[in-house]
């Protein structure tokens, strides 16, 4: 067994036995109609409409069970580093480059979001992060033996009933977990589970593993509301991000150009 | 390491340039083809990144260190020709043939980028179109160092 | 075969991109001088990995890496200290990290121990 076929078993281990799964409030607003479904009976994650992503900035806010106050379990170094991060007003987040959002702020970042089912992956569309688009592989694959870091990772994903199970591993370094800068390695390890239970509500919860920055794993989670008959729009993040020109370090250089050697 | 060298080789061996790697910008508004490099020195970084790939390296000189930096294809096409992202190690001892680019700074396009350690030619996908059609063949001017 | 310094640096665990940026702010290629209180200067180059919160590295990776024998981080303070047994003699290295944001310019600077010798350095990421 691959090592991170054991890391997810365990990491789904974890969530069942540490998390209290929520069903969605029941809300006095909106219809609430059934969960729409493929021809084979799959849950289907789309339809025509979109998905709201909720602007989640701080992670620290949506742990299952946690108390208000309460942060995720940091390493001595990843809390230095958050604080450090807050110091400044998170002034160095590498989404405020156009960098695309990895791992669980992609379902929590600004502007809509829609899936795309196509048997053997699943892709969900982003309109913010900048255009960007992040592909499940359905296929029972397991994760490459020695992935290349990239800033979504690579994901597999496989359905248990009616809820998505995605397990991804190989991020690199170059996002925080949300906006309010808590940092991440790229050990970090991410399972996430997704249900409809009601064609207008996306359940979303995500469990962080990560043993270079966090002691244990956490668990996020959050509602998400569909729009029917909504379309994505065109947010090309890069065409004019003023912010970029503009930035200077903690040593007033810019913060895209190298000093010159001493 | 499951990429050998040889396995590198033969994969480059007898392709020719691809028009799919030509740059995201003008190459000869930024290098001077006329302005030939051949550099040796050890890798100090690498930016595995769109559109193009960078790497740095140290270069000793006789009143100190030099820092080159160097520009080659993106990563998806180098990736389809056998490189990975710990094909430059830092610390590897290089050499790179390319040119310099046309303000006479420090800077390049590798058109080839070969291990000192055994003179094996790595495919730097560059843009310029004065390539080695033959990746494979004898590198000249290189004693393998072990 | 590949070369020899790849097989080093798969042994040690590293790899080509420790590009950390928003990881780990020790992690990562670093280069700069060690200056002598007679005013020698030595160029060095360092590389620091971390795998579960421990850090580790080579100091000039290559050819003539040497491994770093001990490399700890005081969070609180961002201090930095690393231990590395130079062919000159046992190296300690203790200073500060700052410009902690920076993907192009943190700074590690501070002051070192070799035998009896001691003297300034200062790295900037590379």
């Amino acid at each position: 067994m691959s090592k991170y076929l054991k890391l997810s078993l365990l990491g789904a281990a974890i969530v069942a036995a540490s998390t209290t799964l929520a069903q969605p409030p029941a809300r006095e607003e909106g219809p609430r109609t059934p969960t729409p479904r493929l021809a084979d009976g799959t849950v289907d994650l789309n339809g025509h409409g979109i998905w709201e992503l909720p602007y989640i900035t701080d992670f620290a806010t949506r742990m299952v069970g946690a108390q208000k106050g309460d942060q995720p379990p940091m390493l001595p170094w990843s809390k230095a580093l958050w604080e450090y991060n807050r110091s400044n007003d998170v002034k160095y987040d590498p989404e405020g480059f156009c960098l695309p959002p990895g791992g669980p702020r992609s379902m929590g970042t600004p502007y809509p979001a829609e899936f795309v089912q196509q048997g053997d992956r699943i892709l969900i569309i982003f309109e913010g992060g900048g255009h960007v688009w992040r592909e499940i592989h359905m296929d029972g694959r397991e994760h490459p033996e020695d992935v290349n870091p990239t800033y979504f990772g690579h994901s597999v994903g496989r359905w248990e009933g009616d809820t998505l199970v995605i397990d991804t591993v190989g991020y690199n370094e170059k996002t925080w977990i949300d906006f309010n800068g808590h940092v991440h390695s790229d050990q970090m390890h991410t399972i996430e589970r997704i249900t409809r239970p009601f064609k207008e509500v996306l359940h979303y919860e995500a469990t962080i593993e990560d043993p270079g920055a966090y002691s244990a794993p956490w668990t996020v989670a959050w509602d998400i509301e569909w729009t029917d008959g909504a379309e994505l729009q065109d947010y090309i993040c890069q065409e004019n991000n003023i912010w970029l020109v503009e930035l200077k370090d903690d040593l007033g250089h810019p913060f895209f150009e190298k000093m010159e050697a001493p | 390491m499951k990429t050998t060298l040889t396995a590198l080789a033969t994969l480059t061996a007898g392709l020719l340039f691809s028009t799919h790697s030509l740059a995201h910008h003008s190459f000869a508004a930024e290098f001077d083809a006329d302005k030939k490099l051949d550099i040796a020195g050890v890798v100090t970084k690498v930016e595995w990144t769109n559109p193009h790939t960078y790497f740095w390296i140290e270069v000793e000189g006789k009143e100190g260190v030099d820092v080159w930096g160097f520009e080659m294809g993106s990563p998806n096409g180098l990736m389809r020709r056998g490189w990975t992202k710990d094909t430059l190690a830092i610390g590897t001892e290089v050499i790179v043939r390319g040119t310099q680019a046309r303000d006479g700074s420090t800077r390049g396009n590798a058109q080839a980028v070969i291990l000192a350690d055994t003179c094996t030619r790595l495919f730097a996908g560059t843009s310029q179109r004065d390539f080695v059609e033959d990746e494979s063949a004898k590198v000249e001017g290189c004693t393998p160092k072990q | 075969m590949f070369s020899r310094i790849a097989i080093f640096f798969a042994c040690l665990g590293l790899s080509a991109l420790l590009w950390a940026q928003t990881g780990h702010p020790a992690k990562g290629s670093w280069s700069g001088n060690l200056t002598s209180a007679s005013g020698e200067v030595t160029r060095l180059r360092l590389l620091i990995d971390d795998h579960n919160g421990e850090l580790s590295g080579a100091v000039n990776p290559g050819r003539n890496a040497v491994e770093m024998s001990k490399v700890t981080l005081d969070a609180a303070t961002w201090t930095l200290t690393i231990n590395a047994k130079m062919p000159e003699g046992d190296v300690v290295l203790t200073g500060k990290l700052s410009n902690l944001g920076s993907w192009l310019n943190r700074k590690y600077v501070g002051t070192y121990k070799q035998g009896s010798a001691t003297g300034n350095f200062d790295f900037t990421i590379n």
